[in-house]
C-alpha cells in the first residue's frame, strides 16, 4: 500500500551498519584499541612478544576465553553469574583429587567425571534461579561460596598438586600441536566456531537469545524460557569446566586462589565485548576481542613495566571505563545501552 | 446458517469478590471488525485475556467456529486461531524485523535457521498485506507504526481465525492512524478473517466498525451493528448510574483575583503542550480525561518530577522556570503520585512514612542530625488520628494497612507540612471502597474551607470530581480542551469532549 509506506517514516538511527568513519571507530573501539596497546608494548620492549611470549599469551588467552564464553552464555539469557569461575576452579579441583589417587590411564574418565560435576553446578544455579526465583546474581553468589568450601576440602586447603598426575595432566594444557599451536588455542577456537555458530544461526540459539533480550515477548510467542535458562546454565558450567581443566593442566596445580582468579576476567570480558560490533548485544568476537585485549594488558605491562599489580590492574580499570564509558555516552544518540539483568 | 467465527456466552470473571466481567455475551463473523469501547477499568483486556488464554472464566462459554474451547494457556488460544497483538510492544529489539515476524517458527536446514528461507517467509506474508516495511533492519530502529505492523505481520503469520487489536492506533502519530485504518479493513475484507479493535476513540470506531461493544464496569451494555447505534447512545452507555451523591458544597469560593497557579503551556516529550490551566486558593479543581489524555505528565511537570524544556508558569506571585521537587515543597506546592507505592515507602513503618518529610524539625540533636524518636512517634499518632487513620502501634509496617488507610497518611502527611498552599493530587481513591472514599472527599473539601487551600485534583471517575470540585478542567491528547464551571456540569458533555479530543 503506496500510502501506508508513504505515511510511516523511520525514526530510527542506524547505528548497525556505521556509516561514518568516526561510527566505525566507535563499533570497532575494542579492537583498536588492543592493536594500539599491543603496538605500545611491542615498542616498549621489542621480547615482550617472542614466539614464547606470544604462545603464552594466546594459551592464558584462551583459557580465560573458554570461561568467559561460558558466562556469555548465561548473561545471553539475562543471568548474571558470579560463580563461574569457582565452576572452573571446582572442576579443576574435582579432576585433581581423582587424578591424585588414579593411575594416569583413568585421565579420560575423570575428566568426564569432572565436567559432570561442573554441568551439575550449572544445574543447580538453574534450580535456584529458575524454579525458586532467587536473583541469579543473588543465587550464584550463594554457590560460590559454597563451592569455596568444596574446593578447600579437595585440595585440603593448599595449592594442590599431585605427583601422581604425571604427564598426561600437562598434555592439554601445556602442549603443542608441531611445538607451536597449544592445545589450548585449539579447543578455544573448536569451541568459538561452535558457540557463534549456535546462538546466531540456530533456533534454539536464537530462543536463547530472545529470552534475555525480552522474555515477556519470548513467552508470548511460545518460547520455553525456562528450559532456555537451564540450557544456558548448563552449558555455561561445562565450558567453566574445560577451562578450569585446561587451567589446572597449564599451571599444574588447583586451588580455591584459582577459582577467584579465574571470575573477573570472565566478567570484564563479556561486559567489554558487549560493546563491540554490536552494542549492547553480548556477542562471541566481542568476547574474543575482549579477552585478547585483556590478556595483551596483562602481559605487555608484564613484559615491559614489570610484575607491578596494581599497574596492570589500573590499565584494566581504564579500559574497561572507557569502553563501557564511551558506549554509554553516546547511548543517548540511540546505541542501546549494556543489560545487566540482576 | 452461516456459524460464527466466535461466539461468547455469559462470560464471566471474578477476582475477589468484584466482578471483572460479568456476563459477556456477544458475536462475531467472519470479514467483520468488532470494535470494543469503554472507560479505562471496564473489564476490556480481561475480556480479551480470557480469548488469549491468559485467565480462566468462572463462568459462560467460547466457542471458535460452533466448537466450544476452554484455553489454558496462551499456547492454546494460538494453536486454535486466536491472535493478538498488544498494546506494548513485544518484539526482541536487535532483531530484524523478518526475525521477529518468524520468531518462535523459523524455518530450519539441517539443524540450523535457514536465514534466506526465514526472509523469503517473511517478504510473503509482507507481499500478501501489501506492505512495504523493511524487514531487514533492527526493530528498535523502527518508528512505532512500523514496529506495530511488525507484530500484526507476526500474529498474522499463523493465519489466525481471530485478530484482536488492542489500542492499536495508541502509539501512532496523526499522519500515520488513517493508513493504518485502511490497512484493518482491507486485511478484514481480503482475508477470512474476524477482528476485534479495541479502543476510546470514536471517529475511529466509526469509521471501520461493523459492530459495537460498549464495556461499562465489566459488563456489556450495549452489543450492535454500529449502523444502528449513534455516538449519542455509545456515551449514554459508557456512562455509570450515578452512584455518589455530590457532597454539599456549601459556599462558592471567592475567587482572589490573584491566582495561586497560572500556567499556560508545557514543552515535554518533544512537543508543546496547550495547558492555560489557573488555580486559585480554596477550591477543588478537578482535571478529567481519558487514559493518556497528559494530565499525570504535566502535574508531573509543574512539580518538577518530569524534565521539560523551557517550563515556566508562575505560581504564588514567583515565576518558576526550573522546577525542583524539593524547592517546591518549601514554595508551598506538594505532589501526591498516581501510582499509591510511589508514594510510600514500602519497607518502613507508620512513622517513618509520615515523618520522612519532617525530619528537620524531628531532630533531638541539631549538630549531629540524630532523629529524636520520641518527637517522631508523637508527631506520627498526631497526624493518624487527623486523619483519623485506623492503626494498631505506629511502628506498624505501612503495607499492612488498607489501601484508603495509606491514601489517608499520603494526604495528611502532605497537608501537615507548613506553609502548603497547593496540593495536586493525582486518582486519590483508586482501589478504595466507597465509605473510604467519601472520607476522602470530605478531608479535600475541609482542607480547602477551613485552611484556603487550593487542591487540584487528577482523576478518571467523572461521579468523583461532581463530588468534589468546584471547577472542572479537560484534557485531551496532552492539551486541556475545555473547562467548566460547577453549574456548567454536564456529565455527557464532558465525556464527550474528552472522547472527541477538543471543544464541542
Amino acid at each position: 500500500m503506496r500510502k501506508v509506506e508513504n505515511a510511516l517514516s523511520k525514526q530510527g538511527h542506524d547505528c548497525k551498519k556505521p556509516e561514518t568513519v568516526g561510527q566505525w571507530i566507535l563499533c570497532h573501539f575494542l579492537l583498536l584499541v588492543g592493536l594500539g596497546l599491543a603496538l605500545l608494548f611491542y615498542v616498549l620492549n621489542p621480547n615482550v612478544f617472542s614466539s614464547f611470549g606470544i604462545t603464552s599469551i594466546l594459551s592464558t588467552a584462551s583459557i580465560q576465553g573458554i570461561i568467559a564464553l561460558g558466562l556469555m552464555m548465561e548473561l545471553t539469557t539475562g543471568n548474571f553469574d558470579l560463580s563461574i569461575g569457582a565452576t572452573a576452579g571446582f572442576s579443576a579441583a574435582v579432576l585433581g583429587a581423582i587424578m591424585a589417587n588414579a593411575s594416569p590411564n583413568w585421565y579420560i574418565p575423570a575428566v568426564f567425571i569432572a565436567l559432570a560435576a561442573a554441568v551439575l553446578v550449572g544445574l543447580l544455579n538453574a534450580f535456584i534461579t529458575v524454579r525458586i526465583g532467587v536473583p541469579a546474581f543473588v543465587g550464584t553468589m550463594a554457590i560460590r561460596s559454597l563451592l569455596s568450601g568444596a574446593i578447600s576440602f579437595l585440595t585440603n586447603n593448599t595449592i594442590f598438586y599431585s605427583n601422581n598426575w604425571g604427564e598426561t595432566y600437562k598434555l592439554l594444557g601445556q602442549g603443542k600441536i608441531r611445538n607451536v599451536i597449544p592445545y589450548c588455542c585449539l579447543i578455544f577456537l573448536v569451541i568459538c566456531v561452535a558457540c557463534y555458530i549456535f546462538l546466531e544461526h540456530t533456533k534454539t540459539g536464537r530462543y536463547i537469545y530472545a529470552t534475555g533480550a525480552n522474555r515477556s515477548a519470548a513467552k508470548n510467542v511460545g518460547i520455553p524460557v525456562v528450559r532456555m535458562q537451564v540450557l544456558s546454565f548448563a552449558i555455561g558450567a561445562l565450558l567453566a569446566g574445560i577451562g578450569g581443566i585446561l587451567h589446572s593442566s597449564r599451571n599444574f596445580q588447583t586451588s580455591v586462589q584459582m577459582g577467584i582468579d579465574l571470575q573477573l576476567p570472565a566478567q570484564i570480558c563479556c561486559l567489554l565485548g558487549a560493546t563491540y560490533k554490536t552494542p549492547g548485544k553480548y556477542n562471541v568476537p566481542g568476547c574474543v576481542v575482549g579477552i585478547l585485549l585483556t590478556t595483551i594488558i596483562t602481559n605487555g605491562v608484564y613484559g615491559t613495566i614489570g610484575s607491578s599489580i596494581y599497574i596492570k590492574s589500573l590499565v584494566e580499570g581504564l579500559v574497561f571505563m572507557t569502553a563501557i564509558g564511551i558506549i554509554a555516552t553516546i547511548r543517548q544518540e540511540g546505541l542501546p545501552k549494556v543489560k545487566f539483568d540482576i | 446458517m452461516k456459524q460464527a467465527v466466535l461466539e461468547v456466552k455469559g462470560l464471566t470473571k471474578y477476582f475477589g469478590d468484584v466482578a471483572a466481567n460479568k456476563d459477556i455475551s456477544l458475536s462475531l463473523d467472519k470479514h467483520e471488525i468488532l470494535a470494543i469501547v469503554g472507560e479505562n477499568g471496564a473489564g476490556k483486556s480481561t475480556f480479551c485475556k480470557m480469548l488469549t488464554g491468559i485467565y480462566h472464566p468462572d463462568k459462560g462459554s467460547i466457542a471458535v467456529e460452533g466448537e466450544e474451547v476452554r484455553f489454558q494457556t496462551p499456547a492454546d488460544s494460538i494453536s486454535r486461531g486466536i491472535s493478538m497483538v498488544y498494546q506494548e510492544r513485544n518484539l526482541v529489539g536487535m532483531l530484524t524485523g523478518a526475525q521477529n515476524i518468524c520468531l518462535g517458527h523459523e524455518p530450519c536446514r539441517s539443524g540450523l535457521i535457514d536465514g534466506k528461507g526465514l526472509n523469503s517467509l517473511a517478504e510473503q506474508i509482507k507481499h500478501d498485506l501489501g506492505l512495504s516495511v523493511d524487514l531487514n533492519t533492527p526493530v528498535e530502529q523502527m518508528g512505532a507504526g512500523e514496529q506495530q505492523l511488525i507484530e500484526i505481520m507476526r500474529a498474522l503469520r499463523t493465519n489466525p481465525k481471530i485478530l484482536i487489536l488492542d489500542e492499536p492506533t495508541a502509539s501512532l502519530g496523526q499522519g500515520e492512524i488513517e493508513p493504518f485504518l485502511q490497512f484493518i479493513q482491507r486485511i478484514k475484507s481480503e482475508r477470512e478473517i474476524a477482528i476485534i479493535f479495541i479502543s476510546h476513540k470514536f471517529e475511529e470506531v466509526y469509521e471501520i466498525a461493523d459492530k459495537i461493544a460498549v464495556f461499562t464496569d465489566g459488563q456489556n451494555v450495549l452489543f450492535a451493528p454500529s449502523n444502528e447505534l449513534t455516538q449519542e447512545m455509545c456515551i449514554d452507555a459508557m456512562l455509570r448510574q450515578d452512584k455518589i451523591k455530590p457532597l454539599i458544597i456549601s459556599q462558592t469560593p471567592t475567587k482572589d483575583k490573584q491566582p495561586l497557579l497560572e500556567v499556560e503551556e508545557i514543552h515535554y516529550g518533544g512537543k508543546v503542550h496547550n495547558i492555560s490551566v489557573k488555580a486559585y486558593p480554596g477550591e477543588v479543581v478537578g482535571f478529567y480525561g481519558l487514559v493518556g489524555a497528559g494530565r499525570t505528565e504535566c502535574m508531573q511537570c509543574l512539580f518538577g518530577l518530569r524534565y521539560s524544556k523551557n517550563i515556566h508558569y508562575i505560581f504564588n506571585g514567583k515565576e518558576i522556570t526550573k522546577p525542583k521537587p524539593r524547592q517546591m515543597i518549601q514554595e508551598g506546592m506538594i505532589l501526591t503520585p498516581e501510582k499509591r507505592m510511589e508514594g510510600l515507602f514500602r519497607g518502613l513503618s507508620l512513622t517513618d512514612n509520615i515523618c520522612n518529610l519532617f525530619l528537620d524539625e524531628l531532630l533531638s540533636n541539631r549538630f549531629l542530625k540524630i532523629i529524636d524518636r520520641k518527637k517522631s512517634n508523637a508527631f506520627a499518632e498526631q497526624v493518624l488520628s487527623d486523619n483519623s487513620v485506623k492503626y494498631r502501634n505506629v511502628s506498624q509496617p505501612i503495607i499492612s494497612l488498607s489501601g484508603g488507610n495509606m491514601q489517608k497518611i499520603i494526604i495528611g502527611r502532605s497537608v501537615a507540612l507548613k506553609g502548603i498552599k497547593l496540593m495536586i493530587i493525582d486518582e486519590p481513591t483508586t482501589g478504595m471502597d466507597i465509605g473510604a472514599k467519601y472520607q476522602v472527599y470530605q478531608k479535600l473539601r475541609t482542607l480547602t474551607q477551613e485552611k484556603n487551600l487550593c487542591i487540584m485534583m487528577v482523576s478518571s471517575e467523572l461521579d468523583e470530581l461532581f463530588a468534589v470540585c468546584d471547577r472542572l478542567y479537560v484534557f485531551a491528547n496532552g492539551d486541556c480542551v475545555d473547562h467548566f464551571e460547577r453549574d456548567e456540569f454536564d456529565k455527557k458533555r464532558i465525556v464527550e469532549t474528552a472522547v472527541r479530543g477538543r471543544k464541542l
